[in-house]
């Protein structure tokens, strides 16, 4: 109940913060920038922090969501909506068709299939010129169309839209992590010979949450070009994808909260304390082991022990 | 028909016969335990039967229906369902969502909660439902993984060396459960196991292996005198 009201004031709060900062457009690009890493890092989550699986090349996913989009708009005219559907549909089914490939690995051996895939995804973003218009990076995508009475051109409205679709990645998070599929991945994450000496066909639903975390992958990615106005290989390199585990790890791999968390920490505090990208990585490496060595359950972890820690002193 | 049968299994890893030509049926229910000294071939033939390890040659039948390197979800299933050696349980889960895991796996959860606290009752783990399994002892995981075996309904239950690693108080709790789910809903069960004076007071027959192969079945008693059994384990 508690815990209700907190997240709908939060919610309430996050909605609320354009109309009280209205002359702070760089807070507001901030956020935006959170929200769209939160989305694929929601994905990721489900996949690394709720089944065990770590993914090095989930950022090729998005790509594959955003490059189809950005095709799709800009070479045949199709609306943002549609696109954005077909690009969400696209990263699943790759995400189902890569992952069933990469899941007949394990453990390290599936992290590296993983990191292929996620380079050679790179690569085809990279030199398909035709297609992705190649290194240069691919230009004119359009901003969301109106939604009836809700248009998305400006900064402002385009942060409704991502903050909506971060917490519609959250609510996907929520029921699923809720849900006897949810509950089937954490077996599996926890000891998948038992789980399938259960019932549970493993690869099913391996390849199910692969599927599912690229798809949410897919709607970060055709989100950050609609919002970058132009879809750029670097935005889904081997390096973001690496950041997005990063994110991941340092919100809290398995918390519900764990992906805001670890957006908020790790694009919007290096922006804030305008240190931005020189200092960024430096930042994250320290906090990353200094939460590895006193928090391993990341930034989740660190807030729901200090929250234990306030009820108990308050009876 | 059989319920139970393998024929003619030959599994071998290098130039080591794991299992030659190992045959074994079983018509009618039963606890069968099943020993013989190292190297006989018992986990082999564990493995095979429960689609972990794929034969050379032969084949594994259920009720008569071919199941040879079917995989172990299909085979839990079709009512084989089977504990771990080492001992297996979720450790993050409550004893509680352990034992309910097969049940929401099968998409029959309704119900399945009251069998469930039943059987932690029986072996007096309901104090411990809504405790993580991972607070458990070693012993008392072991009786929850067997509780969770329950929760499938098998036809068939395999159980890897249940006695193993458990204190004597506890084992009289094990050997009376499960003597009593098997009075229940007799079924049948192979027991594999090195603990003598268990499988010996739980078993109604017991099969001998020896070199990969069947040496002998037959009442614990028969066994105990068997010149031939006597002969396989001491060499």
């Amino acid at each position: 109940m508690l815990k209700l009201a907190a997240v709908t004031g939060l919610t309430l709060a996050l909605f609320a913060v354009p109309s009280m900062a209205a002359d702070q457009p760089y807070l507001i690009h901030v956020l935006v920038l959170c929200c769209l890493y939160a989305i694929p890092a929601v994905g990721l989550n489900l996949m690394l922090g709720y089944t065990g699986l770590v993914s090095l090349g989930h950022m090729g996913f998005a790509g594959i969501g955003a490059y189809t989009a950005a095709v799709l708009m800009v070479d045949a005219g199709l609306g943002f909506w549609g696109a954005l559907a077909a690009g969400l549909i696209a990263a699943a089914v790759a995400g189902a068709a890569i992952g069933a490939v990469c899941l007949r690995f394990r453990s390290h051996f599936f992290m590296i299939v993983t990191l292929a895939f996620g380079l050679m995804l790179y690569a085809v973003m990279n030199n398909w010129d035709g297609i992705t218009r190649g290194a240069a990076g691919f230009p004119g995508i359009p901003r969301p169309g109106p939604l009836g009475p809700l248009s998305f051109g400006s900064l402002q409205d385009f942060y409704y839209l991502a903050l909506s679709a971060a917490l519609f990645a959250f609510l996907v998070q929520w029921r699923v992590v809720r849900s006897d599929f949810g509950r089937i991945l954490m077996a599996l994450r926890q000891d998948e010979r038992l789980a399938q000496a259960r019932g549970v066909n493993a690869m099913l639903y391996k390849t199910g949450v692969f599927a599912l975390g690229s798809a949410l992958a897919g709607l970060g990615g055709v989100l950050h070009v609609a919002f970058l106005r132009v879809a750029a290989p670097a935005t889904f390199s081997f390096a973001e994808s690496i950041n997005i585990v990063l994110v991941v790890i340092v919100g809290g791999a398995g918390a519900l909260a764990g992906p805001a968390l670890g957006a908020v920490v790790y694009v919007g505090l290096p922006e804030y304390l305008r240190v931005a990208s020189e200092w960024r990585l430096v930042l994250f490496g320290v906090l990353l082991v200094l939460l590895m060595r006193f928090a391993p359950r990341g930034m989740a972890g660190l807030l729901a022990d200090g929250w234990q820690r306030l009820l108990r002193r308050s009876p | 028909m059989s319920a139970f049968a393998v024929r003619g299994l030959v599994k071998r890893y290098g130039g080591v016969s794991a299992l030659s030509g190992c045959s074994l049926e079983i018509d009618a229910s039963g606890i069968y335990g099943l020993i013989g000294p190292n190297g006989a071939g018992k986990t082999t033939l564990f493995d095979v039967v429960t689609g972990i390890t794929q034969p050379d040659a032969g084949s594994v039948t259920i009720d008569g229906r071919e199941v040879t390197g079917v995989a172990p979800h299909r085979l839990a299933r079709l009512g084989l369902a089977r504990t771990f050696q080492e001992c297996r349980v979720f450790p993050e889960f409550t004893c509680l969502d352990n034992l309910m895991f097969a049940p929401r796996v099968a998409g029959n959860a309704r119900g399945a909660h009251v069998e469930a606290m039943r059987l932690l009752e029986l072996v007096n783990l309901a104090r411990f439902a809504d405790e993580p399994a991972a607070t458990l002892s070693f012993g008392q995981r072991r009786l929850l993984e067997l509780l969770g075996v329950f929760m499938l309904r098998p036809r068939i239950l395999m159980l890897d060396e249940p006695a193993a690693g458990v204190n004597p108080a506890l084992l009289e709790v094990l050997s009376a459960f499960i003597q009593r789910m098997y009075r229940e809903r007799p079924c049948l069960f192979l027991v594999v196991e090195h603990n003598m004076e268990f499988i010996i007071s739980l078993a109604t027959e017991i099969v001998v292996m020896h070199e990969g192969r069947v040496l002998e079945r037959g009442s614990p008693e028969a066994i105990q005198s068997n010149p031939r059994v006597m002969e396989a384990y001491l060499g």
